[in-house]
């Protein structure tokens, strides 16, 4: 749990130095542009090294000083560790945890946990499956071990394909190519399969308590992309692949890149048979899309065993009243919250929070 | 001002793979440390090797004859043949000294992003040899990368018609490993448990 942070020239703030009194859940408040994000960013960066949306450190040094430092202090198992960065304007950046030199940020992982949503989390089901594939391929890259690897190798075959495709002189060159993407596509699937089932289990037990009777018809599936199968064994999904790359080479061909394979695959949530985006208000589009966020980060904390803190960016907009209770309440109570929203009575949701007012005049608590 | 007398040597010297400035410098300094006919002697041993150096006719590893040592050898095995794809992997082969048959080196291997076709590599030249050699066994020391493995299919494709054993090495070695840094036991290894395809 973190207990105190200090931050010193970090984006729009002077110096602000804040002791959660032990509390677990903080809850922040202001009005939109004032900071809520930065504030909520610099606890991101101290757990993760990194910023969750800017890759530009410089950017995160306030406009008029050379450096920013930021730190907090965490307390684990009775015993308190100390983070800091130093990020300089040149966009280096200095860790250290308990006065060591970080070098990697193996440490601060292995101690934290903090992970970000916010208001997109929606996109989800309203993006194309580009962002899709993005969620599920960061998931699975965290979850197996061989998934990145397995995924540049494809990355690979596929750039490879696509110019061999613009050179193409007999069709038989685009074999060695098939047979490969083949293989890799099917371990990727393979993966992406077992994590999605991780998916819906989690995501189901998150659900059950305030929408009951999506309980029994929720389902995350995956979509093949222009390729029809009824069932994913080793060898259904080979020879129907090798079948469909011999059908659609002549149009592959034509537009010089390939388009069948687990590049072009993407997955859905349906509920009642009838797929979430289509036919399900925003609140509820949400509300899953949280959910669906929320079991990632949790199927993840039950493999490291490290709670998460989460960073939760006013992320229940156009959600009732009733069901913003009802979800801050799912939300495991283990977990620590940190909540910012333009709505001082959200407040009400939260068992004693710690309460921070983020307005022109600076932070304040109390 | 005088520019510093030791800036077109530095130059030249930070050409070498794995050199940076500071190595450079360091090399430099050396070279004007050591007397000159040794320097003499560097020199002119990098032009004549560079000069004489060619390609075997038969196996394309390097050679200062028309044909190579390996080739000459006559107590090699002559109905192995191992393919590899540049010559510093025949070296790293001959470290681990488990082969004892003979090579084919192709020039590279497949990867239309580099512009490198079937077509570029010494293929024609690898069947000419299967014709007029015969060798039993065809032997791929091919690094197991995307363009490795993309070229081991292809020529198992193109050589099927062949009477010939095609096997590749049992790498123990992550993909994408280079064959140059696997030491000699792995190599060792990689031969004797080589997979027919
Ligand atoms: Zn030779």
């Amino acid at each position: 749990m973190i207990t105190k942070l200090w931050l010193k020239d970090f984006r729009n703030f002077g110096e602000v130095l804040l002791d959660f009194k032990g509390k677990s859940n903080v809850f922040i408040y202001g009005e939109n542009n004032q900071g809520k994000t930065n504030f909520l960013e610099s606890i991101f960066f101290l757990g993760n090294g990194s910023s969750h949306r800017e890759s530009k450190n410089e950017n995160l040094v306030r406009f008029d000083t050379a450096l920013s430092y930021i730190g907090l202090e965490v307390s684990k198992d009775d015993q308190k560790h100390k983070v800091y960065f130093k990020i300089l304007k040149d966009g280096k950046r200095l860790g250290t945890f308990n006065q060591q030199l970080l070098n990697s940020t193996q440490l601060l992982k292995e101690h934290l946990n903090v992970e970000y949503i916010s208001s997109d989390v929606i996109k989800t089901f309203q993006e194309s499956p580009d962002y899709r594939r993005d969620v599920l391929n960061r998931f699975c890259g965290v979850l197996f071990s061989e998934y990145t690897a397995t995924l540049q190798g494809y990355n690979r075959i596929i750039k490879q394909k696509n110019f061999q495709l613009k050179n193409i002189k007999k069709k038989e060159s685009i074999d060695y190519w098939n047979d490969q993407l083949i293989e890799y596509s099917y371990k990727l699937i393979t993966m992406r399969l077992k994590a999605l089932v991780q998916m819906e289990t989690q995501t189901k037990k998150f659900v059950a308590p305030i929408f009951p009777d999506f309980y029994e018809s929720l389902i995350i599936g995956y979509s093949y992309h222009g390729i029809p199968l009824d069932s994913f064994t080793e060898e259904n999904y080979k020879e129907t692949l090798k079948r469909v790359l011999g059908d659609v080479f002549d149009k592959e061909k034509d537009l010089g890149f390939s388009i069948v394979g687990a590049h072009r695959d993407d997955f859905f949530l349906n509920i009642k048979k009838k797929e979430l985006k289509r036919f399900f208000s925003r609140g509820i589009n949400r509300s899953l899309s949280f959910f669906l966020r929320l079991a990632q980060i949790e199927i993840v904390s039950e493999q490291t065993g490290l709670r998460p803190t989460l960073l939760l960016d006013d992320p229940f907009a156009e959600i009732d009243a009733k069901n913003k209770a009802a979800i801050i309440n799912v939300i495991d109570t283990e977990s620590q919250i940190f909540y910012a929203t333009i709505f001082k009575t959200d407040a009400q949701y939260f068992k004693k929070p710690a309460i921070i007012k983020i307005d022109t005049g600076g932070v304040e608590c109390g | 001002m005088e520019k510093n007398p030791l800036d077109g040597l530095m130059t030249q010297l930070a050409k070498f793979p794995g050199v940076g400035q500071k190595s450079a410098q360091r090399m430099a300094f050396f070279l004007l440390s050591i007397p000159g006919k040794d320097v003499h002697a560097m020199a002119s041993t990098m032009v004549d090797t560079r000069q004489r150096i060619r390609y075997c006719e038969r196996c394309f590893n390097i050679s200062f004859e028309k044909t190579c040592s390996i080739c000459e050898d006559s107590n090699r095995d002559r109905s192995l043949l191992c393919v590899v794809s540049e010559p510093k992997d025949i070296f790293a082969i001959e470290r681990a000294g488990q082969f004892k048959g003979n090579y084919h080196v192709l020039g590279g291997l497949i990867s239309p992003i580099d512009g490198i076709l079937p077509e570029s590599l010494r293929i024609k030249e690898l069947i000419d040899r299967l014709k007029s050699e015969s060798p039993s066994e065809v032997i791929f020391a091919i690094n197991p990368t995307i363009e490795g493995d993309a070229t081991i299919l292809y020529l198992t494709k193109i050589l099927s018609s062949f009477d010939v054993k095609l096997s590749s090495l049992a790498y123990g070695l992550p993909v994408g490993s280079d064959m140059d840094y696997a030491d000699e036991l792995t190599l060792q290894k990689a031969f004797q448990g080589r997979q027919g395809l």
